[in-house]
C-alpha cells in the first residue's frame, strides 16, 4: 500500500515538474538563467550573420522592346461614279489607327479628274467647264471586322482575311460645288505580312443635291484596290 | 567495286561528318535560334498557350505551346501578341494569355495599358467630328498634346462644304478637363484661328468671302468607351473679325457637333 502511495507522488511529481519545463517564462530564475546562458554566447549581431555567405547573382535580364503595329497607311486606285458627271479613275489615300481587335478609325482621301467638259448647273441646264475638272473627296470613318477570316493558296500557304464595314462623314467636291457626304461601305482586307495588307473596297458618299430646285439623294459609289503598310 | 570503294575511301570517311554538321547546321537554322535577343522571349507557365491563326478572338485555334516552353514576341497589335514558339510555329495570342508567361528573371512581362490619364504613355489624341455650324454641316479632325490629363492642346482643322462656298478652319486651343477620372465627364474649351470662305458656282453673297480671324470657346462632353477611345458631343461658339468695313459687326456662328477620338 504505502508503496502504491509512493509511485502515485513519484508519478505526480515527475509529470509536474515535466510540465515546468514547458513553461520557462512563468520562473523569473529560469529567464535569468537563460539571458546568462546568452551573455556567454555569441553577440547578436554575429548571431543574425549567416554561416554561408550566399553568392546570388541576379540576371540582369534586358527585355527588347515589343514592336506595335497599329497604324496603317493605305493607297489605292480605282473608279469613282459620280451621279450624273460619268464614271472616273481615283487615286484614295487612307490612314487608320487600330483600335482594338475589331475596331478601327480612318482617315481619307481621294483625288479624281473628270473628264467630261459639262454639268448641269443648280436651274437643270447644261453648261461647259473651261478645264477638265478634278474631284476631291474625304471621309472620317469608324469601322468594324465583321467577318475575319482566313484565304488558302495551296496546301500550305493561308493569310488572315477580314471582311469589314464601315461608316461615317465627308464631304464630295466635284466641278463647282461641295457638299456633306455620309458614307458607308464594305471592304476586303488580306494580311499578306506582317507589314503588309491589300484591301478591296466598295463605298458610296451619299450627297443631298438640289436639282431644279427639287431636292435629290446622290450616290456617289467607288471601288478601289490598294495596298497598306503596317507600321 | 572494291576498288572503287577504297578509291574513294576518304571521302566517304566524309560523310558521317558531313551528316553530322548538317544536323547542326539545321538545328542553327531554326528563325527562333537566330533572333535570340531580338525579340522579348517568355516562358510559358499557365497550363498552355493557344495559338490564332489571326489577332482576333473570332480566328481560329491552330496550336498551343505548353507550360515550360519558350516563345518570342514578335509584334503587338491592339490587344493581340504574335509569338513565335522553339518550333518555329508563329501564332497570335490575346493579352490574357500572354500574361500566363515569365520572363528569365521570373519577373512578369511588363505590359502597358494605359489610358488617357496616363499622359506620358498615351500623350496624344485624335479623333474627328461632325455637326451643324450656323445653317450647314461641318466636318472637323484635330489631333492633340496632353502634359496632363487634364490639359489638352489642340490643333483643328476643319470644313464647311456647301453647294455655295466652302468654308475652311484652322484652329489652335486650349482643352480642359476638371475630372479626368470620370467616365463620363465635361470639358471646357477655348482658342483662336483663322477661317477663309471660297465661293462656289451658287454662291449668293453671304457669307462674305476671304480670309478672317476667329476666336471661339466651347464645352461639352467625353465619354470614355475604352482606354483609349472615346466619344464626344459638344457646343461652341464663335466670334469671327470684321473683314473690311469698319461699321460691319462681328460675326457669331454657333456649333454643335458629335464625334470620336483615339489615344496614342
Amino acid at each position: 500500500m504505502e508503496s502504491r502511495f509512493r509511485l502515485l507522488l513519484l508519478t505526480a511529481a515527475s509529470a509536474a515538474l515535466s510540465g515546468c519545463a514547458h513553461l520557462p517564462h512563468l520562473w523569473p530564475f529560469h529567464r535569468h538563467g537563460h539571458a546568462s546562458v546568452a551573455a556567454v554566447g555569441p553577440t547578436s549581431a554575429t548571431d543574425n550573420a549567416p554561416i554561408v555567405e550566399p553568392d546570388i547573382v541576379r540576371p540582369q535580364v534586358k527585355v527588347p522592346k515589343i514592336r506595335t503595329s497599329n497604324f496603317e497607311i493605305t493607297t489605292s486606285l480605282g473608279l469613282l461614279n459620280v451621279e450624273q458627271y460619268g464614271t472616273y479613275p481615283t487615286v484614295d489615300f487612307r490612314g487608320t489607327y487600330h483600335i482594338k481587335e475589331n475596331f478601327f478609325a480612318e482617315a481619307s482621301f481621294g483625288v479624281s479628274k473628270l473628264r467630261s467638259l459639262s454639268y448641269v448647273d443648280s436651274t437643270g441646264a447644261t453648261k461647259r467647264f473651261p478645264s477638265r475638272p478634278h474631284v476631291y473627296n474625304y471621309a472620317l470613318d469608324l469601322g468594324y471586322d465583321v467577318l475575319p477570316g482566313e484565304a488558302f493558296f495551296g496546301g500550305k500557304k493561308a493569310f488572315t482575311t477580314a471582311v469589314y464595314v464601315v461608316g461615317g462623314i465627308g464631304s464630295l467636291h466635284y466641278a463647282t460645288d461641295s457638299f456633306y457626304a455620309a458614307n458607308a461601305g464594305i471592304g476586303y482586307r488580306i494580311l499578306l505580312s506582317d507589314r503588309f495588307a491589300a484591301h478591296i473596297d466598295v463605298r458610296d458618299s451619299v450627297t443631298q443635291r438640289s436639282l431644279s430646285g427639287a431636292r435629290h439623294i446622290a450616290n456617289n459609289i467607288e471601288s478601289t484596290m490598294g495596298l497598306s503598310v503596317y507600321f | 567495286m572494291r576498288r572503287l570503294l577504297c578509291k574513294y575511301a576518304f571521302f566517304l570517311s566524309l560523310l558521317p561528318g558531313l551528316w553530322f554538321s548538317g544536323v547542326a547546321v539545321a538545328e542553327s537554322a531554326r528563325q527562333f535560334d537566330r533572333d535570340i535577343g531580338r525579340y522579348a522571349e517568355v516562358m510559358v507557365t499557365g497550363p498552355y498557350l493557344d495559338l490564332h491563326t489571326g489577332p482576333g478572338r473570332r480566328y481560329p485555334v491552330f496550336n498551343s505551346v505548353p507550360r515550360g516552353a519558350h516563345v518570342q514576341i514578335i509584334l503587338r497589335r491592339t490587344d493581340w501578341f504574335k509569338v513565335r514558339d522553339e518550333r518555329d510555329r508563329e501564332g497570335w495570342v490575346r493579352r490574357e494569355d500572354i500574361e500566363q508567361t515569365q520572363m528569365a528573371d521570373g519577373a512578369p512581362l511588363p505590359l502597358e495599358d494605359p489610358d488617357h490619364r496616363d499622359t506620358d504613355a498615351l500623350p496624344w489624341i485624335a479623333g474627328a467630328a461632325s455637326g451643324r455650324l450656323g445653317h450647314s454641316w461641318d466636318n472637323s479632325v484635330f489631333v492633340g498634346y496632353s502634359p496632363t490629363p487634364r490639359l489638352t492642346f489642340q490643333l483643328e482643322g476643319s470644313h464647311q462644304p456647301t453647294r455655295s462656298y466652302d468654308r475652311l478652319m484652322v484652329l489652335a486651343g486650349i482643352h480642359h478637363m476638371p475630372k479626368p477620372e470620370w467616365r463620363i465627364t465635361p470639358f471646357f474649351e477655348a482658342g483662336a484661328g483663322i477661317t477663309r470662305v471660297h465661293a462656289n458656282i451658287g454662291y449668293s453673297g453671304t457669307p462674305t468671302l476671304g480670309k478672317r480671324s476667329v476666336g471661339y470657346y466651347g464645352a461639352g462632353l467625353r465619354w470614355e468607351i475604352n482606354n483609349r477611345f472615346e466619344f464626344r458631343l459638344q457646343e461652341r461658339a464663335y466670334l469671327l473679325s470684321k473683314v473690311s468695313h469698319p461699321n460691319q459687326p462681328n460675326e457669331a456662328l454657333n456649333e454643335w457637333k458629335a464625334g470620336f477620338a483615339f489615344y496614342f
